[in-house]
């Protein structure tokens, strides 16, 4: 029973927040945590146990760093129990996915990370010990974050689940946000991943320049759709349940420089690497040799939240090194270029990176950036792909549309200047979208 | 305010739909899909979908939205302006077509009679502009594969080229809107380039031909096949040689036995059903038809598919007799009514689509061999 599907949005859902309404506010966390453990245990079966495991190892880390206050050794020391247990199982289960097809468990990287980092946080005195647990296991186990998102950290997130207050205004909003994550993963992400799977189809030594260009420009619009899809979709069903989740994806596309598309596109985990690693690493703060070799493995471990793979790795250190680029060479006159050619310049850096993501293998990384470029020995579009944006265009312009963000700060200024027109909106276009979304799941 | 009425609104209309679901046995059937062993979100999640209110609305909905997504080929079907084309591909298994052609040159070979190939282009081929993105279009060329094939037959089996002829008359109703086959006006230009081949020197005029419009709602194959459904159904003309009264009898053999006809267009048919069925009758595997007070002595055997339904109603006031067999359908039994000595002209006779796709002549010609192994 996924969130996408019929299932949970028409007998899950109604009767949950039926559930949330009538529980008393003090119970609401537990009855939060049971149902997501629920849907896990429904998808995952016996891995819930795992999760169950994670969570707890962690909590207990947090414990007893809280109960170590005056022993600083010990403190590293249960820090890098909880750390080299996640990455251990991060590493694990990635290899094995790799190696025998294993199943990789829904979520592992998100609630590993997440609970991790609520014991760094406590180890850095950024967050309290939470004696109640039950807030700590929500925050890392609300279920609709599992997919793709966010990764929350305590301090803002968990506090607001101590308290949850049901209200019709947040069901509204909340149901309203949750449609329109599932709209985008249904209505364009779906579609143009299919698209793209039917692009990787073809041999890559029959592969034109523009073909590339086509695969990476359909790999960022369905990565972006079903990834922001599935953090929008958390974020409304957090609003329905009575908290905010922050906000994962910033219209990447607008990004004026790669640094700044590291902040705007999965940012949580973005922010999550550089506060953890980057930061914890000595940051801007160490020697810039040594700052450069921390930007680039907290780009690689971007890379790797996507999967353990030498490509991942690859996508990751490509996007480190335009990092770099820009900080050390042309930082300079940056500001004096143009923003247009800013963007073009991010978009071109960012869709090199991407031929990594899209490939296999180095070698096939290799040969798709050679005809990238210019090099390869087929040129032009075939008819086939020319047909294939031809039965796709109109999923493609409202796709683009929709990545530039500008409907959005019309929704705003709409909001802004006519807020009764805007929610009467909002309404109807809840309606609209439960209609259209409802036919794309039968 | 509004915003809270937005919240009560949502939460009614899911409490709504899940309500419906459970309702009238719903809550049996979802207790019966969570407790399958195998698969069981699927099994949910199908009860769920069958029992959603206005399931088939929705659905209607979701193949309009991929419509409007400009995605205009669904189910391997084409939608044009107004009308259903079926794509056309390369063959899957090329062997089949090897197959076909080879069987065509034996069985001519074996007739010891003037033999004659005619394969129909479908309507993709012949009305390209009206394929969706035609420019860019991935369609298959049957003009070359229709030339390699006569090109193996000459010598042998004289080809009969009616592409040339469609192709002029394109922007004509030529091909149903909602099936895969030509109307009566297409099955005339085919009989126009048949005729000349088959040695007729008189080639009817259309004039000559009184039309009648029997039925204007038929929906056919591709209607059916394609998920899509804002085509306009495709009328059903019959074609009667008006210038002399013809008596026709018409029999038709299939498992059931023999059923006479008095008529090439028994009307009572699309009472049965199909609207199709009134052109000769429909297609059984065999169809003898006698032309009362013929103009000479001329039989003529066709061995083919379904389109013979729009081209032999021309081709009748030419001869004695036709014989029409169904190559995929014959069985030995049908068969024992057939006796090729009496042919004076065998046609090969088929759509370019099931020529390429399905084993058209094997089971004939099995049926055939042994028959003749046992004379």
């Amino acid at each position: 029973m996924a969130i996408d599907s019929l299932s949970f949005l028409f007998l899950f859902l109604p009767a949950a927040i039926l559930l949330f309404a009538v529980t008393p506010s003090r119970v609401r966390p537990v009855v939060l945590l049971l149902l997501s453990g629920l849907l896990y245990y429904l998808i995952e079966g016996r891995y819930l146990m795992l999760m169950a495991g994670v969570l707890l190892f962690d909590y207990l880390m947090a414990w007893l760093l809280h109960r170590s206050a005056g022993f600083p050794l010990l403190r590293r020391w249960i820090v890098f129990c909880s750390v080299s247990k996640s990455i251990f199982l991060l590493i694990y289960y990635g290899i094995a996915l790799q190696a025998t097809a294993a199943h990789f468990p829904l979520g592992l990287g998100i609630y590993a990370l997440t609970s991790m980092g609520y014991v760094l946080d406590c180890y850095h005195n950024f967050a309290a010990f939470d004696r109640n647990p039950v807030s700590v296991l929500l925050m890392s186990s609300f279920f609709p974050c599992l997919y793709a998102g966010p990764l929350t950290q305590y301090a803002r997130t968990g506090m607001q689940m101590r308290n949850l207050r049901f209200t019709w205004a947040q069901i509204g909003e909340g149901s309203g946000l949750f449609l329109c994550g599932l709209a985008k993963k249904l209505l364009l992400g779906d579609p143009i991943g299919q698209m793209l799977k039917t692009l990787r189809e073809i041999p890559v030594y029959q592969v034109s320049g523009l073909t590339v260009w086509v695969m990476v420009a359909t790999l960022s619009l369905a990565l972006y759709f079903i990834l922001s899809g599935y953090c929008d979709m958390a974020r409304g069903l957090g609003m329905m349940f009575g908290f905010e989740l922050p906000q994962n994806f910033f219209y990447p596309c607008r990004a004026k420089s790669v640094n700044e598309f590291l902040a705007r596109f999965n940012a949580t985990v973005s922010r999550f690497m550089r506060r953890n690693v980057y930061v914890t690493l000595g940051g801007n703060r160490s020697a810039e040799t040594l700052a450069g070799a921390n930007v680039l493995l907290v780009s690689v471990l971007m890379g790797l939240w996507f999967g353990v793979r030498v490509n991942l790795a690859l996508w990751g250190l490509s996007i480190g090194l335009f990092v770099l680029l820009e900080k050390y060479l042309l930082s300079k006159f940056w500001q004096a270029i143009a923003p247009l050619f800013r963007i073009l310049y991010t978009m071109a850096a960012v869709s090199c990176s991407f031929v990594f993501f899209l490939s296999d293998s180095p070698a096939q990384s290799l040969h798709y950036l050679q005809a990238m470029l210019g090099l390869g020995e087929v040129s032009g579009l075939n008819s086939g792909i020319l047909y294939l944006l031809a039965s796709n265009h109109m999923t493609l312009i409202v796709a683009l549309l929709l990545a530039t963000g500008i409907p959005h700060s019309t929704a705003m200024l709409l909001k802004q200047k006519l807020p009764i027109v805007y929610t009467c909106f909002c309404g109807a276009g809840s309606v609209l979208l439960l209609t259209a979304v409802t036919s794309y799941l039968l | 305010m509004l915003k809270r009425l937005w919240g009560v609104g949502i939460l009614f209309l899911l409490l709504g739909v899940s309500v419906w679901i459970l309702n009238a046995g719903g809550y049996k059937q979802i207790k019966q899909a969570v407790g399958a062993q195998d698969n069981w979100a699927q099994k949910l999640e199908e009860t769920v979908s069958n029992r959603l209110p206005g399931q088939r609305w929705l659905y209607y909905l979701q193949i309009q939205m991929a419509y409007w997504s400009g995605s205009k080929e669904q189910n391997g079907i084409f939608i044009g302006e107004n009308r259903l084309m079926r794509n056309v591909q390369p063959p899957q298994d090329a062997d089949i077509l090897q197959n076909n052609t080879e069987m065509v040159l034996s069985l001519a070979e074996k007739f010891e009679r003037p033999s004659y190939l005619m394969l129909i282009p479908t309507a993709c081929a012949v009305q390209q502009s009206a394929v969706p993105y035609n420019s860019v279009a991935p369609l298959y060329n049957q003009r070359a594969l229709i030339d390699t094939i006569y090109q193996r037959m000459a010598g042998n089996v004289t080809a009969v080229d009616v592409y040339p002829t469609l192709f002029n008359h394109q922007g004509e109703y030529i091909y149903y809107r909602t099936d895969n086959m030509p109307t009566g006006m297409g099955g005339y230009y085919i009989y126009s380039a048949l005729a000349s081949k088959l040695g007729i020197s008189n080639v009817r005029g259309i004039e000559q031909f009184s039309v009648a419009h029997v039925d204007y709602s038929y929906l056919g194959d591709l209607y059916r096949l394609s998920p899509y459904h804002a085509v306009e159904a495709d009328r059903i003309s019959t074609y009667q040689y008006s210038r002399r009264s013809n008596n026709y009898t018409m029999t038709h053999y299939d498992a059931q036995g023999a059923k006479k006809y008095f008529t090439l267009y028994p009307e009572f048919k699309k009472e049965l059903g199909d609207g199709m069925d009134i052109i000769l009758g429909g297609v059984s595997p065999m169809i003898d038809i006698e032309i009362g007070a013929p103009q000479n002595n001329l039989r003529l055997l066709v061995l083919g598919d379904r389109t013979v339904q729009s081209y032999l109603p021309f081709l009748l006031s030419h001869y004695s007799r036709v014989t029409f067999v169904d190559t995929t359908q014959i069985t030995p039994e049908i068969l024992e009514n057939l006796t090729l000595e009496r042919y004076s002209q065998v046609l090969f006779a088929f759509s370019v689509d099931g020529f390429i796709e399905q084993p058209q002549l094997n089971a004939f010609a099995q049926t055939w061999d042994s028959k003749h192994a046992e004379t």
